[in-house]
């Protein structure tokens, strides 16, 4: 056999071993899930059928007004109570005259702050609401207690259009890196996201395979198990920065989520750039926007001790951002009275009509009719006949 | 961009395309092309602050090797390069720290923390004082612009390392990388270890417990703190020798060869010989740049003491800003300084081991441990949480019986990679020799990058990239 020949069977045998040898370790970390029975996490990928599905409501709504209301875990509801879009919609179904009509739908993700809001923008945007209410949580505008950005994926959204302001944005603190961004974004221009699902599918069934092979062992061999140590450790630091006997917030922790807040942020800070950015996108697209800064528990921060020094600032500031940006503020920061707070989060209480939910619905609910442009006048008869035959 | 992650996968397809496709002569500009764009293809916005001071120190390296008071620009060089690094990397902690004496500091605060600390600067930074300080006592000759430029961001080692000598890379830059089949071998073989290294023993294995162990330490019982103390020890080794292996292995296949960098430190057998071990590039730059400099062990024994204790705490801040690096390193300095206060004789690190070295190597891995907690917790008070932590007892009660055969699983690997690496050459005539050699690595490397790719679920990235 010639050295040539030789050189290619052997490249032959590698490339049909290697991919043999990928084919086995597929294999074998589908066996591993589907013994180990193991669940998945949420990731960023359940976030396209949620947002394909509010924007296929939102062009089916009829009604007179479709207001998008954008924020994270402050829209969700609670086992049995309404939820604060809930109770928007409430508000405006007793509201009468046309011109005081609207539908609220409801846009959530847990913690994506305005990172997760801007790679969604062009989505949001596509859904064509008559208004945008963007929630503002205060902890969204620290870059610390969030963490980093779990949600990376969402840079795929971005049109490329938005690219060169993207790459100029601090995103990349939070993991959006330009070739992430790239990357992710090829993966939807290739229509590569059923594969590219499956991939993260599996490897965060595995890595949830942990616990049943650790009852497996412990079963085999005793000892004790460590499936709590995460829990233990979340529950942990909750007692450690939870003031004793409440369920708030202690200095230190709050001085991690909104100290930049408390001591006062310019307009230029990294946030609010981003949060200016993602107004100006709705801007363009000629939505308007109401972005409502949600409650903080300030009689507590009081209770605390804690500076107000820089509030004022900050919030004059998030004001500047919001208006240079063609947008309105409703500033709900102080709104509620520590009793209608249910955790440390801040999250407000959902419960009854005394609720923080009940409270916030119709002021967040009459600064949306302010901001809503009027209804279309209803069509005619004549545009009637003309759409039925079309 | 990591080097475990897809993204970089097709960056290295484009790299060695262009590679093989242009003509030999471009390779150096095809190099630098395609390590500026690895750097922008991270954060554009940090390139022009690489790229200035590069130029800068250029700039000046020229005017010392025409100046007849070199030793001026030299200094000139060193200072701008550490001002940059103090500026990103120390400067909110020195503002926070200071704002009790100075309370003006205090306002600086904002400004200096929204200073996102670029990648790599801690190791670029001190590659540009390595170049300046061996031109100027001539140990290397001045090279072109594009050279100096590449040998910095040379994308294999521009984020983590390995911390490069002029000596060691310059020459294989100026001959062309060379392209062999052998090279490329090595090259994927020390890729596919160092990845695995990384997604699976690292962050698959090792990180679901040490997270939640050292976040709120002093929650579980003394067992759980001991092995978690080991898992971490065997994470932070995994994470970044993985990085460093990968790194070896890209250079080798692009036909240049960078240094070891890890040469299983847990079997050592004193301190001297853990950092002969452990990060091997930046022991010998701080051996090489600070503590000769300072006198090293000429000016007798107390300032060779002194100047020891100056080198690891040193070494602790370069790792970060935070009074837990300084005071890792400062417990490393006083483990050294203890260790020749006793008088023992200081091992090369290329004696073999023996079994009566057993239980020098076990207290020797156990000091290392216990000091990797203060590096590891997130404030001095939750390493002294931790240290009561394992000393909280309930050792009888039972052990964290998969996290503990993990720790097991890693201390195996580490004694076997110590057994692999010294009979490597052997093992790859081997494989290239055998008529089934490219069969078993193509089945092997199929399988480990796979394993790789399916343990990525937690997504991490590299703990060395933060400093």
């Amino acid at each position: 056999m010639s050295t040539r020949a030789r050189a290619v069977l052997r490249a032959m045998s590698f490339v049909l071993s290697f991919a043999m040898g990928s084919a086995l370790a597929w294999s074998l970390g589908g066996w591993v899930v589907a013994k180990s029975g193991a669940a998945r996490n949420g990731t960023a990928l359940d976030l396209p059928p949620l947002v394909h599905k509010w924007r296929a409501r939102m062009m089916n709504d009829g009604g007179p007004r479709r207001i998008a209301i954008v924020g994270d875990s402050m829209l969700f509801a609670l086992p049995g109570m309404p939820s604060l879009p809930d109770r928007l919609n409430a508000f405006f179904r007793h509201q009468k005259g046309r011109n005081r009509q609207a539908t609220v739908h409801p846009l959530s993700w847990p913690a994506w702050s305005m990172i997760g809001q801007y790679c969604v923008a062009d989505e949001i945007v596509a859904a064509k609401p008559d208004l945008i209410a963007l929630e503002l949580n205060a902890r969204s505008l620290e870059p610390g207690p969030l963490g980093i950005f779990s949600y990376t994926e969402m840079a795929g959204w971005i049109e490329p259009r938005r690219w060169l302001e993207a790459m100029r944005l601090p995103l990349w603190d939070a993991g959006v890196t330009l070739n992430r961004l790239l990357f992710y974004r090829l993966l939807v221009a290739a229509e590569l996201e059923a594969p590219w699902r499956a991939l993260i599918d599996r490897q965060a069934r595995l890595l949830n395979s942990r616990d049943p092979v650790e009852d497996w062992l412990v079963k085999k061999m005793g000892g004790i198990t460590t499936q709590g140590a995460s829990f233990m450790s979340s529950f942990g630091t909750q007692i450690r920065y939870s003031v004793p006997g409440k369920n708030r917030g202690t200095a230190e922790m709050l001085d991690r989520q909104i100290g930049s807040l408390m001591r006062g942020m310019d307009a230029d800070s990294p946030r609010l750039r981003l949060l200016g950015a993602l107004l100006r996108r709705f801007h363009e697209a000629g939505i308007p926007t109401v972005v409502w800064l949600s409650p903080i528990n300030v009689e507590h921060l009081k209770s605390l001790g804690m500076s107000f020094a820089g509030l004022d600032h900050s919030i004059a500031s998030v004001r500047a951002v919001v208006e240079a940006s063609g947008a309105e503020l409703a500033d709900f920061h102080g709104l509620l009275p520590d009793a209608l707070f249910r955790d440390a989060g801040d999250h407000f209480t959902l419960d009854g009509e005394h609720s923080g939910g009940a409270i916030l619905a119709p002021r967040l609910g009459r600064a949306l009719l302010r901001a809503v442009p009027s209804p279309a006048p209803p069509p005619s008869t004549k545009e009637n006949a003309a759409r039925a035959v079309q | 961009m990591l080097f475990n992650s897809f993204q970089f996968a097709l960056f290295f397809a484009v790299v060695m395309g262009a590679l093989v496709a242009l003509p030999r002569r471009l390779e150096g500009r095809v190099l630098v092309a395609a390590s500026l764009s690895f750097y922008a293809l991270w954060v554009p916005s940090l390139l022009p602050l690489l790229m200035g001071l590069l130029a800068g120190n250029y700039l000046l390296v020229r005017m010392m090797v025409k100046s007849g008071h070199p030793g001026r620009y030299v200094a000139v060089s060193v200072v701008l390069t550490l001002s940059v690094l103090s500026l990103y990397k120390y400067g909110a902690f020195a503002a926070e720290s200071l704002a009790p004496l100075v309370p003006s500091a205090h306002r600086a605060v904002p400004k200096l923390a929204a200073l996102v600390l670029p990648f790599g600067i801690s190791f670029y930074s001190f590659e540009i004082i390595s170049l300046s300080v061996d031109i100027r006592h001539g140990r290397l000759p001045c090279p072109s612009f594009g050279r100096y430029v590449l040998f910095v961001t040379f994308f294999p080692h521009l984020v983590a390392g390995p911390i490069m000598r002029g000596e060691e890379l310059l020459p294989q830059l100026e001959n062309g990388g060379r392209r062999t089949p052998e090279r490329t071998r090595r090259g994927l073989w020390l890729f596919a270890v160092g990845l695995l290294k990384k997604t699976l023993l690292s962050d698959f294995l090792l990180l679901p417990f040490v997270t939640p162990a050292f976040t709120t330490p002093g929650v579980l019982e003394g067992p759980a703190h001991l092995v978690a103390m080991y898992s971490f020890a065997f994470q932070i080794y995994f994470d970044f020798s993985g990085y460093s292996d990968m790194a070896r292995g890209i250079a080798c296949v692009l036909g240049y060869e960078l240094p070891t960098n890890f040469e299983e430190p847990y079997l050592s057998r004193d301190p001297s010989e853990f950092w002969q071990r452990w990060h091997i590039t930046l022991s010998r730059w701080l051996r090489d740049y600070l503590y000769v400099p300072l006198g090293g062990n000429r000016r007798g024994p107390a300032r060779t003491l002194a100047n020891l204790m100056i080198t690891m705490l040193l070494g602790g801040l370069w790792h970060g800003a935070g009074f837990n690096f300084i005071l890792w390193g400062g417990l490393h300095g006083l483990l050294l300084v203890g260790y020749r206060l006793l008088g023992r004789r200081t091992r090369e690190h290329a004696e073999p081991l023996r079994w009566a070295d057993l239980p020098r190597v076990l207290v020797m891995f156990h000091l290392v441990c216990l000091i990797w907690i203060p590096f590891r917790t997130a404030s001095f008070k939750d390493a002294i949480l931790f240290y009561r932590g394992l000393a909280s007892g309930g050792y009888l009660h039972g052990w964290p019986i998969l996290p503990l055969a993990i720790v097991c699983l890693c201390a195996a690997l580490h004694l076997l990679e110590r057994a692999i690496r010294e009979r490597l050459p052997l093992l790859h005539a081997k494989l290239a020799g055998a008529w089934w050699g490219p069969a078993f690595e193509g089945l092997m490397m199929g399988g480990a990058l796979t394993i790789a790719i399916l343990s990525s679920g937690a997504g991490v990235q590299f703990i060395y990239f933060q400093f």
